[in-house]
Order: C-alpha cells, then sequence, then structure tokens
C-alpha cells in the first residue's frame, strides 16, 4: 500500500488535538452579547492559530454562577472546534488564545469562559487587564 | 505526574485558569455528538468518491452486536442528514475505535508514571 500522504501530495501535519471554545449568547446577567461577533473572532484566532476551525449552531446551555448564590445563567452556547497539531501549541500561541479568551470574558462580563483542550476542560474566572 | 498532567498544568497556567476538569469525550451527550460532527468536517476528505481519513490505509473485519450496529446506522444517518456530509456506520465505528485507543493509551501511561 503506498503512503497516501505521498499519493495525494499532503505534506502539511494532520491535527490530532481537539481545541474546543464556547461562546456565550449572554453575560452573567443574561443580557444578550454580540455573539456573531465573538464566533467570527473565534474561528479567526483558532484559524490563524491552528490551521482551521469549525463553528457549530449554538447548544442550549445552563451555567452555576457560585460568586452569585448559585443563580443559572441559561444561554444558546455556540461551539468553535479544532483540530490541532500539538506541535502548533506552543508558549505563543497560548498566550495569543489566553488573550481572546481573558478579552472574552472581561469585554463579555462572563463570570466564568471555558476551553476544553485534548480532553481537559479549563476554566477561567479571573481575566487580564487590558 | 503523567505526561497529559504535565501538558494540562502548562496550558492551565499559560492561559491563567482557575480550574481544569477531566472532559472525557465518549458517545454519551451532546458534546460527544460536536465531537463527531467536527469528525466528519474536518477529517473526511473526498477526492471524488465517497469522502474518507486518508490515514485509514487499512480494513478490516469488526463484529457488532445487532443492536450496536443499529445504533451506529442511527448515529450516522442523523450526523449525515445535519452536516450534508456523508459519512458511513463503519467510519463513525473506526472513529470511535480510535478514541477509546487513545484514552486506554493515556490511561495506561498514567499507572506506568
Amino acid at each position: 500500500m503506498p503512503n497516501l500522504g505521498d499519493a495525494l501530495g499532503a505534506r502539511l501535519p494532520s491535527g490530532t488535538l481537539q481545541i474546543t471554545l464556547f461562546i456565550p449568547s449572554v453575560d452573567r446577567n443574561q443580557q444578550p452579547i454580540d455573539q456573531g461577533a465573538w464566533r467570527e473572532d473565534g474561528l479567526a484566532t483558532l484559524a490563524r492559530l491552528f490551521r482551521g476551525a469549525t463553528a457549530f449552531p449554538p447548544g442550549r446551555g445552563a451555567w452555576r454562577d457560585d460568586a452569585r448564590g448559585g443563580t443559572l445563567v441559561f444561554d444558546d452556547a455556540v461551539l468553535v472546534t479544532s483540530y490541532a497539531d500539538a506541535a502548533a501549541l506552543t508558549d505563543s500561541a497560548l498566550a495569543e488564545l489566553r488573550n481572546f479568551l481573558h478579552r472574552l470574558g472581561r469585554e463579555a462580563r462572563q463570570g466564568e469562559v471555558g476551553v476544553i483542550i485534548g480532553g481537559d476542560y479549563y476554566g477561567i474566572t479571573e481575566y487580564d487587564h487590558d | 505526574m503523567t505526561e497529559k498532567n504535565d501538558r494540562a498544568a502548562r496550558i492551565a497556567k499559560a492561559l491563567g485558569a482557575s480550574r481544569v476538569e477531566d472532559a472525557p469525550l465518549q458517545a454519551k451527550g451532546p458534546l460527544d455528538l460536536v465531537h463527531l460532527r467536527a469528525f466528519v468536517q474536518t477529517r473526511l476528505r473526498s477526492t471524488g468518491g465517497r469522502p474518507t481519513d486518508p490515514q485509514w490505509t487499512m480494513s478490516r473485519q469488526v463484529p457488532f452486536r445487532p443492536e450496536r450496529w443499529d445504533q451506529l446506522v442511527e448515529l450516522a444517518d442523523r450526523i449525515t442528514r445535519e452536516e450534508q456530509r456523508t459519512v458511513s456506520p463503519a467510519q463513525l465505528a473506526a472513529f470511535l475505535i480510535e478514541e477509546a485507543l487513545e484514552r486506554l493509551t493515556e490511561k495506561d501511561r498514567g499507572r506506568r508514571s
């Protein structure tokens, strides 16, 4: 059997590390945010860092805001997923991802922002300043 | 500390995460359906025929319980319809086997370290 990568002329490494961002539709006070703009920003960030990303239609979700007495926040989150080459998860890529996530948390007034990388969920509740 | 834990600690520090939770991707919930959809959109490639993963270079016969095969058929139909990209039950099975083996390998590494 020939090497299919050679046969197809494929030269780039294939992605095996799944990275998923959660783009909320509301802030922690249940007020709508510009989800479309954040979705495009998330897609651009992952595509720039890891060569590609896909956004999926919104799924209904709920989040418990422990800092506010366990109030439940309901929203229709969009998931943005990328299959990355693990070698592309460099310190500078993580720094850019951090910049996006902290900006999302701060500017979209989130109680928590989250990302799944390789089967682990990372929750961020305190954001970097501008 | 395992290789996976080392990686998680490095990522958590780099992102400024306040908590890290295991988020296993097994075929049980909505997130896992998203995972399967992502697989269909990003790994299956068409070169003229039925889309396939270029890394699948060999075929083997695998036995199934009829109800499990029915489950795969139902899932493949649903994803094909919703994603408007053809995926077969056998392709879903191959992907789920890869996922299970990857997790098994990670657990085995954890026990040895």
